[in-house]
């Protein structure tokens, strides 16, 4: 059993909610840039919530199925058509052999996840099957799908059919205000310049990738460049380098970093930045902890409450 | 605890651990004897810990992080923490390859500093250099102990690729390009050693406080590890 790539699309490739415990190796998390509609993928497919799925970016493949499966699409809202009949994502999808998935044109977001009722047949690298992309290891040899490749599957099932609930239908802006906490040097920066980063409407880059995101706005640059000793950082690290354009750490981000950490971004709201692509817009305000967290577990018991139902 | 520190709440899921001090083994044996601690008496949402030159990054599981009660627990468990012990470091030898087919910028190198090939070659090799952490790419080690008769600027135009392997400088520092990848530092050997096994674990060849000694090989003997390794 297995999925052909009959076109591989901008950059497909495997992933689940990523490998812990080796950032001292220098081994980042890697895994779904927007976890939220990974999991819901998953749940649609009936799966363990972490399970791999297909991470497709702004330009979707053309898939065939070499036997009858279940199939879910979440996240980027991209069109979709098996054999030329239009289907809709955030639901069950059943496929039978031979048939072709298509994914057309993208109308929102720039990530789609897509589940599937069956293991990858390959192997768990460090607790996990996502692609390390930088270091070619992980998810499928280690890389994003070419055209032609074939992912071979085992232990398949036939889930029962489901509908992702509406609340959970999630639709993506071009224009977000995204939330962080104070970083360890945003004292460092002068309130003219803290403020000025607070007003600033932030582009987003077509330099960023699944490493960081790099943002274009007025730039903040201090007298003298601000001396760091190399230190460690984590996906939602905002850095400002010498040129004074933020980046953000994202999930295949460097574990350690020699900029000055500007904020860290709240985990509630990294997903969303994962379906961010060129040219969307972003604006920072400043949270402080307590509420990071609550927002956290709002947003998780928000989620988990709806797939529980 | 010797060292004066502070601990900063650096995101909603991270505790971080800044030692003042300069950067020396005393201190990296301080910072490794916090890390052991805290493993051994971990917060509730422990995750995981990134030990760094002057600095300690405590990951947390975000959903159970409780940052008052973690810090007061990291507090107390480094007041307790001992250094690790200087005879748990290893030494380890890494072949390295100076032949200019390999080695693109030694001759540059080389009349930047002032020596010749072969005066350089020493004065790399005869060095024993300490791993004071791993981050910048998987597997990659942060050493201490360059010569600064070889300090060197990095490349004006870095390379697109530099070769897995790839021995190099850039400014103050000497290190080794774990996996193919980008980079400015000008290259003065390659290695045969692989760097990053992902089928090991730990899948890096070294760890904090581990020696390093580069050992010069032949280009025939590059040639002829690189295919046993390959």
């Amino acid at each position: 059993m297995s999925i052909r790539f009959i076109k591989a699309g901008l950059q497909t490739s495997l992933q689940d909610l990523g490998r812990a415990r080796f950032r001292r190796y220098g081994i980042p998390n890697n895994g779904a840039l927007d976890p939220v509609s990974l999991q819901i993928a998953n749940w649609l497919v009936s799966k363990p919530l972490n399970s791999a799925c297909l991470e497709i970016t702004q330009v979707g493949p053309v898939i065939e199925f070499t036997q009858d499966m279940a199939i879910a699409v979440t996240g980027a809202h991209f069109e979709l058509s098996i054999d030329d009949i239009p289907v809709d994502m955030h639901q069950t999808l059943l496929v039978n052999k031979g048939e072709q998935l298509t994914f057309g044109k993208l109308v929102n977001g720039a990530r789609a996840y897509l589940a599937f009722s069956a293991e990858p047949d390959l192997p768990i690298i460090m607790n996990s099957f996502s692609t390390n992309l930088m270091a070619n290891f992980g998810g499928f040899e280690g890389r994003a799908f070419n055209n032609n490749d074939t992912l071979n599957l085992n232990n398949f099932f036939m889930p029962e059919a489901k509908e992702t609930p509406k609340e959970l239908q999630l639709q993506f802006g071009d224009n977000y205000q995204i939330r962080f906490i104070q970083g360890r040097e945003w004292s460092c920066f002068s309130k003219d310049m803290q403020q000025q980063f607070l007003q600033t409407a932030y582009q987003v880059t077509s330099q960023s990738n699944r490493m960081g995101m790099r943002l274009k706005g007025s730039a903040l640059k201090t007298e003298k460049p601000l001396s760091m000793t190399t230190a460690p950082i984590t996906p939602g690290t905002i850095q400002m380098p010498t040129d004074g354009q933020p980046i953000i750490t994202l999930a295949d981000g460097q574990t350690t970093g020699g900029y000055p950490r500007v904020g860290q971004v709240i985990t509630a709201d990294l997903p969303v930045i994962g379906q961010l692509k060129a040219n969307d817009s972003i604006s920072f305000q400043e949270i402080d902890l307590i509420d990071a967290l609550n927002l956290l577990s709002q947003k998780n018991d928000f989620i988990n409450r709806l797939l529980n139902n | 605890m010797p060292f004066n520190y502070q601990l900063f709440i650096n995101s909603d899921h991270s505790i971080l651990i800044e030692f003042e001090g300069d950067i020396s083994e005393d201190l990296l044996r301080y910072i490794l004897g916090a890390a052991e601690s805290i493993h051994n008496k971990p917060p509730t949402g422990f995750i995981e810990l990134v030990p760094a030159y002057n600095s300690l990054l405590v990951v947390f599981e975000p959903l159970e992080f409780q940052p008052e009660q973690a810090l007061s627990q990291i507090k107390t468990t480094i007041e307790q923490a001992k250094p690790v012990s200087a005879g748990s470091s290893r030494t380890i030898e890494i072949p390295v390859c100076y032949d200019v087919r390999v080695a693109h910028d030694i001759d540059y190198v080389a009349d930047y500093c002032g020596m010749t090939v072969e005066e350089l070659i020493e004065a790399h090799s005869s060095q024993n250099y300490t791993v004071y952490m791993l981050g910048f790419l998987p597997g990659f080690l942060y050493l201490g102990g360059l010569d600064e008769r070889l300090h060197c600027p990095r490349r004006d135009n870095p390379r697109t690729k530099i070769e897995a392997g790839s021995v190099g400088i850039g400014g103050s520092q000497t290190g080794i390009y774990p996996i193919a990848s980008p980079g400015g530092w000008q290259i003065i050997g390659r290695t045969p050693t692989t760097m990053l096994d992902i089928e090991q674990s730990p899948p890096s060849i070294a760890n904090p406080l581990d020696n390093i000694r580069f050992v010069p090989i032949s280009y025939e003997e590059f040639k002829k590890l690189s295919e046993a390794t390959a």
